[in-house]
């Protein structure tokens, strides 16, 4: 425990009472440091499965509500309009192709020269997880891909190896570029929305913070056309029509504050719908935080417009392709990671072998 | 009698016990000792001396966080389970012995050619001593990102150079792959370090008696010859030392790899430093006791070797001049 940790001796003077608490720090709430914010907050401002996501077991075991789910994401995959538009791509009225549409999609920009994904997995573990993650989910549905990253669900299920092999098809067909291992992702984006060099990009709606920002800054050309579609459909899956969508950084409040009254006043001005209203017009990102989108004024409709209508029948399930990680045990996490992050993507393995090592991961236990 | 009385070349008399002559010896000023060596010590303490104590009772513990917080004595039971079950343990003991191991073949001989070269007066050798030395002023984190630029698939000028002579099929994403990854980075290193090694090498160089040279050249002996018989059998101390720094840098190598690779891809360049860190602050149980265990396990095993290296390597002798 440092000293600096909000559970320790003199916590209060080195921590801030109330803190910026992202969701991959879960045993924060286990070593007992955070608040819990069950009372004192209004919860109706908040959306339920925010609330949802941050009501818990917390230390030895008793269940709290442990952070304001501020800000939430979605796994998207954005795509050129004119890239599609060149290579003769129509995308379908539902915005999602079908498996084998899907395969010819990725292999009309292979064989164009492009990259299918702009997918740079330098600096993130989770970026090469996005389609492999959607797959499964589209195959299983939420509940049995639950079961799978908890553990609960051999990873030689035969719908899951169907999905990696599928998916090795992808990859094998040339859908990441040779640069995924040393793209970063803030390269990935400039190499979808500047260089052009691939026609989609798969990665959390939280896009927008790096795209619709000037160019000068790395944001996207003012005449990049930008598209929105769901991940393809695999066959037979009990997942169509689900996507991801996560709680990301959040507001928490220090347990030992001496001024915790106070500070979770504080944090319960946030649980406001214009704070949303806010947050939205100004991110274009979701947030966890009600809001009432009559009244949020801001230059990023057009986007919010395209965004409502790719996902207006999309049913919402709460976990993300950066968030997975908190449902597996450590051990198969970066077995995953190892497998699917880097192996599968960069065809170093066969899922076959992918899949073998994972369950050894699982049956492990850790 | 006075001390300066007693003769202590020669044998004191039974009446006079040596007792009674350090009696006598001025005291030592203990005072101005702990003045000038208490602050220091006290650093030591903190900072070295106690993590080490810290590190070793972790070890033996385990972090039960569904009790409490409370720290459990475990006994052995970390190190037996990373010595029979810990797949990726094995994996980055391999690529730091590897690394620890290979380093020192390739720093050494190259960081002794060069002092060769600027002791043997070529052009421009003041730039070229400056030039060589610089890589090692840079931190980890800056020569990562320049060698992730020079390895860069699409840009890097590897690639850049292979396609320019015709060599494009050879084009490769360098850290991409666990066969090609580690060597890479071994490179990156000695490109570093090669300068530091021939710092010292060279100042060894200066240091040998011109008598000797000159002795060899009266001798018949020049070039090559004087070289391999009379200067590099000269500098061995300094070479083993080199050596021996060299191997325990290597294999707690930890800040290139985690710029430039994080341990991937599957595991490639994953060393014990990096799993230790990983461990300890990623598999989010607030749990420092298997990763310490490993890192007294490579403590032990750095510490062993080293001792091995240098009886091994200096057995022969310690050359004077």
């Amino acid at each position: 425990m440092s000293p600096g940790s909000p559970g320790s001796p003199g916590a209060p003077r080195a921590f801030p009472d109330v803190f910026y608490y992202d969701n991959d720090v879960p045993e924060f709430m286990a070593a007992g440091w955070l608040a819990d914010l069950s009372t004192g907050i209004r919860w109706e401002n908040i959306e339920p499965y925010g609330k949802a996501f941050w009501t818990r077991p917390g230390p030895g075991g008793k269940v709290g509500t442990w952070a304001i789910p501020v800000e939430a994401a979605s796994d998207e995959l954005y795509y050129s309009k004119k890239l599609f538009r060149e290579l003769g791509i129509t995308v379908p009225a539902n915005y999602a192709f079908t498996q084998e549409a899907f395969k010819d999609v990725v292999a009309r920009c292979t064989k164009a020269g492009h990259a299918a994904f702009a997918t740079g997995a330098a600096d993130r573990e989770w970026a090469a997880m996005y389609i492999p993650d959607a797959l499964l989910l589209s195959k299983l549905g939420y509940d049995d891909s639950r079961k799978l990253y908890r553990g609960e669900l051999s990873w030689k299920d035969p719908r899951v190896v169907e999905v990696f092999r599928y998916y090795k098809e992808l990859v094998d067909l040339g859908a990441y570029a040779k640069t995924l291992t040393s793209m970063t992702l803030a390269e990935a984006h400039r190499y979808f929305h500047t260089e052009q060099k691939a026609c989609m990009f798969p990665v959390g709606s939280w896009y927008t913070g790096r795209a619709f920002v000037p160019t000068e800054k790395g944001g996207q050309p003012k005449d990049f056309e930008l598209g929105l579609l769901n991940y393809p459909l695999m066959k037979d899956g009990k997942g169509h029509g689900e996507k991801f969508l996560g709680v990301a950084g959040s507001l928490a409040v220090a347990a030992k504050s001496p001024n915790l009254p106070l500070a979770i006043e504080v944090a319960n001005a946030f649980a406001d719908v214009d704070v949303g209203n806010m947050w939205m017009a100004r991110t274009g990102i979701q947030t966890g935080i009600k809001t009432d989108p009559a009244r949020i004024d801001s230059p990023l409709k057009w986007y919010f417009d395209e965004f409502a209508k790719v996902n207006r029948s999309t049913k919402w399930v709460d976990l993300t392709a950066q968030s997975v990680k908190l449902l597996m045990k450590p051990g198969l996490w970066e077995t995953y990671v190892a497998t699917v992050n880097q192996g599968l993507a960069n065809k170093l393995i066969g899922p076959d072998e992918a899949l073998a090592k994972l369950e050894e991961a699982r049956l492990k236990g850790k | 009698m006075s001390v300066e009385h007693v003769d202590t070349a020669q044998p004191l008399p039974r009446v006079l016990p040596r007792t009674a002559v350090r009696r006598r010896r001025p005291g030592r000023p203990w005072g101005a000792i702990a003045v000038f060596l208490g602050p220091t010590l006290l650093l030591y303490l903190a900072f070295t001396i106690y993590p080490v104590i810290v590190t070793f009772y972790n070890s033996v513990h385990t972090l039960r966080m569904d009790l409490g917080m409370v720290y459990e004595f475990v006994g052995v039971e970390h190190f037996r389970e990373i010595l029979t079950s810990d797949e990726v343990f094995w994996k980055a003991a391999r690529n730091s012995l590897t690394w620890g191991l290979v380093a020192p073949v390739l720093d050494i001989p190259l960081a002794l050619a060069l002092a060769l070269l600027l002791h043997g007066k070529v052009p421009f050798a003041k730039f070229f001593r400056t030039v060589w030395f610089t890589p090692v002023l840079m931190s980890y984190p800056v020569v990562g990102v320049i060698w992730l630029w020079v390895y860069n698939y699409d840009w890097g000028m590897v690639n850049l150079v292979l396609r320019a002579i015709g060599l494009g099929q050879y084009a490769e994403a360098w850290l991409a792959s666990p066969t090609t990854a580690l060597p890479a980075l071994i490179l990156v290193t000695t490109w570093m370090f090669a300068g530091f090694n021939m710092v010292v090498l060279l100042a060894a160089i200066h240091a040998i008696p011109q008598d000797y040279l000159e002795a060899a050249r009266v001798d018949g002996a020049r070039g090559w010859r004087r070289t391999r018989h009379i200067i590099i059998p000269l500098l061995r101390p300094t070479i083993v030392n080199l050596a021996i720094l060299d191997f325990i840098g290597k294999m707690k190598q930890f800040a290139l790899v985690w710029v430039m690779t994080r341990g991937g891809p599957m595991w490639g360049t994953e060393t014990v430093a990096t799993y230790v860190v990983k461990r300890a602050f990623e598999w989010k149980t607030l749990d420092l006791g298997y990763p310490s265990a490993i890192a007294v396990l490579w403590f032990i095993l750095i510490f062993g070797l080293s001792c091995a290296f240098t009886r091994l390597l200096q057995r022969r002798e310690a050359l004077e001049f």
